[in-house]
């Protein structure tokens, strides 16, 4: 504690203290001015901007799909893959290559309500044969990310060959609009871990779905969604365009070995599941769903967002243009 | 608490009593401040005890916040803005809703000034939203009173000695006052400006009207009837001019239709309605193509269609006069119509 | 004119306005209602809400730039605000000297001693600011290079006077600038670890202490609704208050502490005192001694308000020039004068370094614990309902200073101060409760913004609010939806025709329609005895008289493949009068059925039309719990909540 005796008054110190309180009401001034806001906070339309997803498809390799039968999962995606003209058609040395699975459940491989954990194995491993700098695996499950990953086989299957798993994290998140859509209203998508990829590549099991009817490769990007994306469930099949608009992969694979064909999409039981033993490999999403919807025993026409998909120029539906290169493993 | 003998020295007593002078500003800036405001914010037109009111009423005074903008300067407001909708035009004007809810009205805004020194002198200022110019100007010309003066305010005003009525945009006003005084009458002038200036439209003519030949036309006697003009009810959006040719008053009258044969349709709806009240079809003298001639009760109906339009003359006593002005009519519209 | 006399004058006239501008603030356009009363005068001069939203906020907004002339003034002058203008320091005057007029002079003088407790309000001040600083923290240090304009400013600022706050209390410049050397360092760690954290944030709470806002609290809405009740009424009907118990205890505790010690409130607790302390503390002209020796007579001690010890050295700091010393003084000595007092002065700020740093931490340290509980995040309460143009929940939180201003200007009283619905945050804290009020949120009143002083409630225009115009596409603001409880309605669980709801519902087309449907009453099935003419007469005499007769009820007559529906437009004991169809005698023999049914309008809500105004809960007849209630779900301001795609 300090104390100061009386000074004699001089006018040279009255001056010196005006000029420091001059100088603090002008500084307190200052600030105050340049934080002045006349009007306060306005409403808040913020309506455009954000972040957008690129484009990953491979030039001149559009609207080609491979249909392999067969019961083993990595051979026949192997096939698949050879058949459209190799992995390494898609994949180029150094890529960095991103796995979008589905891994929406904390459910085991049996049940068939996510990717299965070989197919992961496999498509990691071809694309690290194929020169891949590295490979990520990622989604955003519905239960907790890290029980969904585990019990799901994916992460264990992923760090068997080298790949990366990425659970979604808050600052993952980034809004987006999709333009010409009206649901993708500056909404959160899974942005982190697409930062320096090179290739996308879609990996769905053939599901029945409740409200969608169907949850296959377009169906799968509902995945990169962040935010009350439950929302969405009120015009489902708009979003699922929007969702297939807003990802532009370089390949999908739809696995349709083991197709659950009722009480999707979690199922539950083994007797949801039949037997279909098929791989579908394509760069036209929209096509792979529609030969997806023959295995659960559904048309097109049932199944209406591949028809708003088709109109938006996502892709193509009509499985006789596209004409598949089919064949069989063992 | 303090001795009360104790003299402040000069300092202290001339800080004090410049505080004091402070005080007073701030209590005059204070006062001053409270005139300003919003009344959109002040008035929200709450019926105070809500509960047992509906919901249409309280709508019903939605607060109109422009018309205080056309407060003139020694003028204050001496009721808030009422707000009137079709359903409740009636509560403000009575039976005189009819005209506007048939001429397409959508909405009124009522006001009444006064000024503060003389509680008597106040107005009271209308404005109806009536959707169109055409609209507007139908109420407009409909209602012309005695004594009514042109007034340059808009193409279409005119004043009496205790108001002022004009057409602005689709927009019908009117301003009237409790006396008929100068100072009134400055003051609606002034409001009448102000309500122009603040709500700028788009120059929209009324096309019918240049239309009409000008010459023996009396000014500014040009009427839209929107319906049920001359009694009959296919005529709609009827434009009629009063004339003065050789000192008699003629009524021309034009109505623009859809189609050519539309014009035609009515011109033979118009002329059997007419027969059927007793009227006779008479020969023409003039070469007017496509021309009716008609008799009735002692006064002669001359029309014709001319393209979209039906033209000609009502209720004239002579033949002649008739003929001269439906030519003139004719020679007008060959004109500007092509 | 004496300065003791000025002094009684300027609070005189300074509570008077206070007192004015609270009665006034009603809606209307009479001159004893709000009109273009500037009423928020007072808080736009307190630089404590100036503070700390441009804390919060990065932001001045508006008004407040009026706090300038007050920091201006009170860096030339001193703590003039204390004793002169402020209208809660002059009820603890007041009080303070009432309580004291029977006293010995050594009683006063001992009441009147500086207590170290007076540094309590130090900590206040800089725990309330620490806890709006939050915002600051949240942020890694290369942001702020990144956006200078306002962050880095704001915060070059803080810097700026935290090295002045050290500097001036320092006894040497090396270590004022090795401490702050340290302070800066210990930021940017914090910085470097929780930027980007969900629970970090600001949170102005100095509302719940600045004596300006607390002073609007507590008269607009404990103190004033009593006068609403009166004869002359300053409202129609009298207002309620949520709250009120805990609003009115504060404040009275605060005004009855006075009776033990003078200002006890702006001696110990009050945080813009504090700040005035802070800014004054190197004023030009400051009260002092003009000598250096005096008899230590005491008497200037007696009514001193500050507690500053003007008999000695002075605190300059706790001064609140009220001049009482310098009218007291039998011998002149005491002046106010542009040099420092002949005594000497202790100008030091009673807040040790540690106490300083302490503070501040517990102040940034609070907010996150607070909001653990999630109510910013998934834990959101649906029960805070907020009035239209709030902003979004955590927006909202760093503007509001709880004045209860739009609590006391809301024409239909359904705004209240929370408890703790909304979080210890959201204490006091504009709430809308449809039970308590005289209607719901009128469609067309937008007055609430229009008195915010912050902008924690915008101030919207009649366009917006109804989603009009330029407006149109974005829709009308929508405070929640009102979801119908079907176990309580009425016509849902009752069989009693009501539809209250609908009737009242403000928007058009409405957003509560309804769908019909018949249904037999309790014990209304009869078998026919007779049919004459218009009348029914039922086998057995069991309804009370007219009691089906209110035009909802109807009788059902059935018979084989004949049935016939007819209004019961009277009714005695056994007898159905139906109209206006005649049931054929020939179709409806004796022993056919005749049921009694009762027609029901079942509302339902349209969300998408819904603006969440609560009408429809103030009007629905189950007054208890309503059997329609508004919940925060879809509101506008926070896109989270919503319960629809657009």
């Amino acid at each position: 504690m300090k104390t100061w005796r009386a000074s004699s008054f001089t006018r040279r110190d009255f001056l010196l203290r005006a000029a420091k309180a001059g100088a603090s009401v002008t500084g307190a001034g200052l600030l105050g001015l340049v934080l002045y806001d006349g009007k306060g906070p306005q409403s808040v339309p913020e309506k455009n901007g954000g972040v957008t997803l690129p484009d990953f498809s491979v030039a001149g390799t559009g609207h080609i799909m491979a249909i392999v039968t067969g019961e083993n999962r990595p051979l026949t995606l192997r096939q698949a893959l050879k058949l459209l003209g190799g992995v390494e058609r898609f994949v180029r040395p150094g890529d960095r290559v991103l796995l979008k699975v589905n891994a929406a459940f904390a459910t085991p491989p049996i049940l068939s309500a996510t990717t299965h954990p070989d197919v992961v194995a496999e498509m990691a491993r071809l694309c690290f044969q194929a020169g891949a700098s590295s490979v990520i695996v990622t989604d955003n499950p519905i239960n907790d990310p890290a029980s969904c990953f585990a019990l799901t086989g994916i992460a264990k299957a992923a760090r068997s060959t080298g790949a990366r798993v990425v659970l979604p994290d808050k600052q993952h998140f980034e809004p987006t609009t999709l333009r010409g859509g009206a649901l993708i209203n500056h909404w959160p998508v899974l942005y982190g871990p697409f930062q320096g990829v090179d290739k996308l590549i879609g990996m769905a099991p053939v599901k029945d779905h409740h409200r969608s009817g169907a949850s296959m490769a377009m169906k799968n990007w509902y995945g990169l969604l962040g935010g009350r994306r439950n929302l969405f469930h009120q015009d489902i099949h708009n979003i699922i365009k929007e969702l297939a608009m807003l990802a532009r992969p370089t390949l999908v694979v739809l696995d349709g070995t083991t197709t659950m064909m009722t009480n999707g999409p979690t199922g539950g039981s083994l007797q949801d599941l039949k037997q279909t033993n098929t791989m579908i490999v394509s760069t036209d999403q929209v096509v792979a769903d529609a030969f997806g919807a023959t295995l659960l025993g559904m048309t097109t026409a049932g199944l209406p967002f591949i028809g708003k998909a088709e109109e938006e120029g996502v892709g193509k539906a009509d499985l006789k243009a596209i004409r598949p290169i089919r064949d069989r493993v063992g | 608490m303090s001795p009360g003998h104790r003299q402040p020295s000069r300092h202290e007593a001339l800080l004090s009593w410049s505080i004091m002078g402070l005080l007073g500003l701030i209590a005059t800036g204070v006062f001053i401040r409270q005139f300003d405001y919003d009344p959109s914010v002040i008035n929200p037109g709450v019926p105070v005890q809500l509960s047992s009111e509906s919901p249409e009423a309280a709508r019903a005074f939605s607060a109109g916040a422009g018309l205080s903008d056309m407060l003139p300067p020694d003028m204050e407001v001496m009721s808030p803005v009422e707000s009137f909708g079709a359903d409740t035009l009636s509560d403000k004007i009575n039976g005189k809703a009819e005209l506007y809810l048939s001429a397409g009205f959508l909405k009124l805004d009522a006001q009444r000034f006064v000024k503060p020194a003389a509680p008597g002198s106040w107005m009271e200022l209308f404005a109806y939203d009536m959707g169109s110019v055409r609209n507007a100007f139908a109420v407009y010309s409909t209602q012309k009173r005695e004594g009514t003066a042109p007034f340059d305010l808009t193409p279409f005003c005119t004043r009496t000695s205790n108001a002022l009525y004009f057409v602005h945009g689709r927009q019908y006003v009117e301003i009237i006052a409790s006396v008929a005084s100068e100072e009134l009458m400055q003051a609606m002038v002034f409001s009448g400006r102000a309500f122009v200036k603040k709500t700028p439209v788009k120059e929209e003519h009324i096309d019918e009207l240049a239309l009409f030949p000008q010459e023996d036309l009396e000014a500014g006697s040009i009427v839209l009837l929107p319906s049920d003009a001359f009694g009959f009810h296919g005529m709609k959006n009827v434009f009629t001019g009063l004339y003065h040719v050789n000192g008699q008053e003629l009524t021309a009258f034009l109505i623009r239709t859809g189609a050519e044969d539309e014009a035609v349709k009515l011109v033979a709806a118009y002329q059997a309605f007419l027969e059927a009240n007793g009227g006779t079809l008479a020969p023409m003298t003039s070469p007017i193509e496509g021309g009716i001639l008609v008799e009735i009760m002692e006064t002669f109906e001359l029309f014709f269609p001319h393209g979209p339009y039906v033209a000609g003359v009502h209720e004239a006593e002579t033949l002649q006069a008739a003929e001269t002005l439906a030519m003139t009519l004719e020679h007008t519209l060959a004109r500007s119509v092509r | 004119m004496r300065i003791v006399k000025a002094r009684q004058i300027s609070q005189l006239f300074f509570f008077v306005l206070f007192l004015w501008f609270c009665t006034v603030s009603t809606v209307g356009d009479a001159w004893w209602q709000l009109r273009g009363w500037p009423v928020n005068w007072f808080l736009q001069l307190d630089p404590l809400v100036a503070l700390g939203t441009m804390l919060a906020t990065r932001a001045l907004y508006a008004g407040l730039l009026w706090a300038l002339v007050t920091v201006g003034l009170t860096i030339f002058l001193g703590r003039f605000f204390c004793s002169w203008v402020c209208p809660f320091g002059t009820i603890h005057h007041l009080v303070g000297f009432l309580a004291n007029r029977t006293r010995t002079l050594s009683e006063k003088v001992a009441r009147n001693r500086y207590h170290p407790d007076q540094s309590v309000k130090y900590v206040i001040l800089v725990f309330l600011l620490g806890a709006a600083a939050g915002d600051l923290m949240a942020h890694p240090p290369k942001f702020f290079l990144e956006q200078f304009l306002p962050w880095g400013l704001l915060l070059s600022a803080c810097l700026l006077a935290g090295l002045v706050f050290t500097v001036t209390s320092m006894p040497s410049k090396k270590s004022a600038a090795g401490w702050l050397g340290l302070f800066a360092g210990a930021w940017i760690l914090f910085g470097w670890f929780l930027s980007g954290h969900d629970l970090v944030g600001a949170s102005l709470q100095t509302g719940l202490l600045d004596p300006i806002p607390l002073m609007h609290r507590s008269l607009n809405l404990v103190v004033l609704p009593f006068a609403d009740g009166a004869t002359y009424k300053l409202a129609t009907s009298q207002r309620y208050t949520q709250q009120a118990w805990l609003i009115g205890m504060v404040f009275i505790t605060a005004v009855l502490l006075n009776l033990r010690v003078p200002r006890f409130y702006c001696r110990y607790l009050c945080p813009l005192g504090a700040l005035f302390g802070v800014l004054g503390r190197h004023a030009l002209w400051r009260m002092g001694s003009n000598e250096a020796e005096c008899s230590q007579c005491k008497k200037c001690e007696a009514h001193c308000e500050g507690a500053c010890g003007p008999s000695r050295e002075i605190r300059i700091n706790e001064c609140v020039l009220c001049m009482n010393c310098l009218d007291s003084c039998g011998d002149g000595f005491m002046g106010y004068r542009p040099s420092t007092s002949a005594a000497g002065e202790i100008a030091v700020t009673d807040l040790s370094r540690r106490g300083f740093v302490l503070s501040l931490i517990s102040g940034v340290v609070a907010v996150p614990v607070t909001r653990l509980e999630g109510a910013l995040g998934s834990g959101w309460a649906p029960g805070v309902v907020r009035p239209p143009g709030a902003l979004a929940e955590d927006d909202f939180l760093k503007r509001c200073i709880k004045c209860g201003q739009c609590m006391r200007a809301c024409p239909t009283n359904v705004i209240h101060p929370a408890g703790m619905q909304a979080g210890w945050e959201g204490l006091w804290t504009p709430v809308l409760d449809f039970r308590v009020g005289t209607s719901g949120c009128q469609y067309n009143c937008i007055a609430c913004g229009h008195v915010c002083p912050t902008a924690a409630i915008r101030p919207i225009t009649l366009d917006e609010k109804q989603g009009k115009n330029d407006f149109a596409e974005a829709g009308p603001v929508s405070l929640g939806t009102a979801f119908v409880d079907r176990g309580r309605c009425l016509p849902w669980a009752m069989d009693r025709p009501c539809i209250v709801c609908q009737e009242n519902c403000p928007v058009s087309p409405k957003a509560i329609f309804t769908r019909q449907e018949y249904v037999t009453i309790r014990n209304g099935q009869f078998l026919v005895k007779a049919v004459r003419d218009r009348t029914v007469v039922l086998d057995k005499a069991l309804l009370a008289p007219q009691s089906v007769a209110t035009g909802d009820y109807f009788c059902l007559l059935t018979n084989q493949g004949d049935a016939l529906r007819a209004k019961i437009l009277e009714n005695t004991q056994q007898d159905l009068v139906l109209g206006p169809d005649r049931p054929q005698p020939e179709a409806f023999k004796p022993g056919t059925s005749a049921q009694i049914q009762v027609l029901l309008k079942k509302p339902f809500v349209s969300p998408e039309r819904c603006i969440g105004c609560g009408i429809c809960e103030h009007e629905c007849p189950v007054s208890g719990k309503r059997a329609i209630r508004v919940t925060a779900e879809n509101e506008s301001r926070s896109k989270r909540h919503a319960l629809l795609l657009r």
